[in-house]
């Protein structure tokens, strides 16, 4: 007759300090939860100016200067160089293909807003400049978007409070 | 001192010791966690709302209560610092008007700070490392003077911003922090100041 083995010792994990780990990490997660519209990808070629302004953004045409590139709505438009988009690609303070791009966004919205009047066409315009780009060019594109017919600007800002 | 607990029941195994399975709840959290971990945002955003006035939406004209001609206040920034006019006078340097700003021969009425701290804080936020110049617009001093401007005309809340070419964009975000509101001290709530910006093109 074989020798009767000793019944195998149950081991237990003691998970309850881990539930408090976990625990606290929810909490702070869901304190931090956010829905909002616009997402940012913050690198070193974006950094925006910080501010004390309170006002939450809201969804709109989103026009990014940085200081490699202009992009809208994520497809990149034109390059940039040392805050100055190249002359072959401007006619007098116009950004050519800017004003091409964000046209068609006029003109997609406004088409939009004829099958659904709920939806008005306002020319809300999100603008994240890098907080180190020249006036000139924060110009240009306000200019651009101005006479792609975009005349409500909102700047992007962190909130510094 | 205390006693040893009393090993009697436990001895004679009366009560069984109940253990609570956590592993349902567990499970959720490992769920949880990673969904809430995509979501998180750890910058807030906010934004600076600002119209174009050739071609934006018409300024809703109120009814003007007095006769008193509008403000026109007109902020210009140079790399020197700032001027600040309104439609009567130049603060601080000749007359003129908003003409003088744009003209931009005269001395600024707010000049360059070089408060070296000052500098930091207002450039480099907390970040230890950070390059910042060293002097800088006086951010301060200028709030001051536009407060001082809203007292003297309590209903006007326009403000024109016309900046030189070269001058950075985080300074011309914090002119519009440095006109738009305040914080009097004590006080919970803050006060506006000239909400409504526009930014004019400025001198080439």
């Amino acid at each position: 007759m074989a020798k009767r083995r000793a019944p195998p010792i149950e081991a237990k994990l003691n998970i309850t300090s881990l539930m408090d780990i976990m625990t606290i990490i929810l909490v702070f997660l869901l304190k931090s939860y956010s829905t909002e519209d616009i997402q940012i990808a913050p690198s070193d070629d974006l950094r925006l100016p910080s501010s004390s302004a309170q006002k939450p953004p809201e969804l709109a045409v989103n026009a990014v200067v940085s200081k490699v590139n202009i992009t809208v709505d994520g497809v990149k438009v034109v390059d940039v160089s040392g805050g100055i988009v190249g002359e072959e690609y401007k006619r007098g303070t116009l950004i050519s293909p800017l004003f091409d791009t964000l046209k068609e966004k006029a003109d997609e919205a406004k088409a939009l807003a004829e099958r659904n009047p709920a939806n008005k066409f306002k020319g809300r315009i999100l603008l994240q400049c890098d907080r180190d780009i020249p006036f000139s060019l924060v110009r240009e594109v306000m200019y651009t978007a101005g006479q792609a017919q975009f005349a409500e600007f909102k700047f992007v800002v962190y909130k510094s409070e | 001192m205390s006693y040893k607990p009393s090993d009697r029941r436990r001895s004679k195994g009366g009560i069984e010791e109940i253990e609570l399975n956590l592993l349902p709840f567990m499970n959720l959290m490992t769920l949880l966690i990673p969904f809430l971990l995509a979501s998180v945002q750890f910058v807030t955003l906010a934004v600076i709302d600002s119209s174009l006035p050739a071609i934006g939406a018409p300024q809703t004209t109120t009814e003007k209560k007095d006769d008193k001609p509008p403000l026109n206040l007109t902020v210009g920034i140079t790399s020197e610092g700032f001027t600040v006019a309104g439609s009567a006078a130049v603060l601080g340097g000749g007359d003129g008007g908003p003409a003088a700003v744009a003209d931009k021969s005269n001395a600024p009425t707010v000049g360059l700070t070089s408060d070296d701290a000052y500098c930091r804080t207002s450039q480099c936020g907390g970040a230890p490392e950070c390059q910042h110049d060293t002097p800088c617009h006086d951010f301060k001093a200028l709030k001051e003077l536009v407060v001082q401007v809203k007292d003297e005309y309590p209903d006007e809340e326009n403000v024109i911003i016309a900046p030189n070419a070269e001058i950075p964009y985080h300074v011309l975000v914090g002119v519009m922090d440095a006109t738009r509101d305040h914080k009097p001290e004590g006080a919970t709530e803050r006060e506006l100041l000239f909400p409504n910006v526009v930014v004019a093109g400025g001198a080439k």
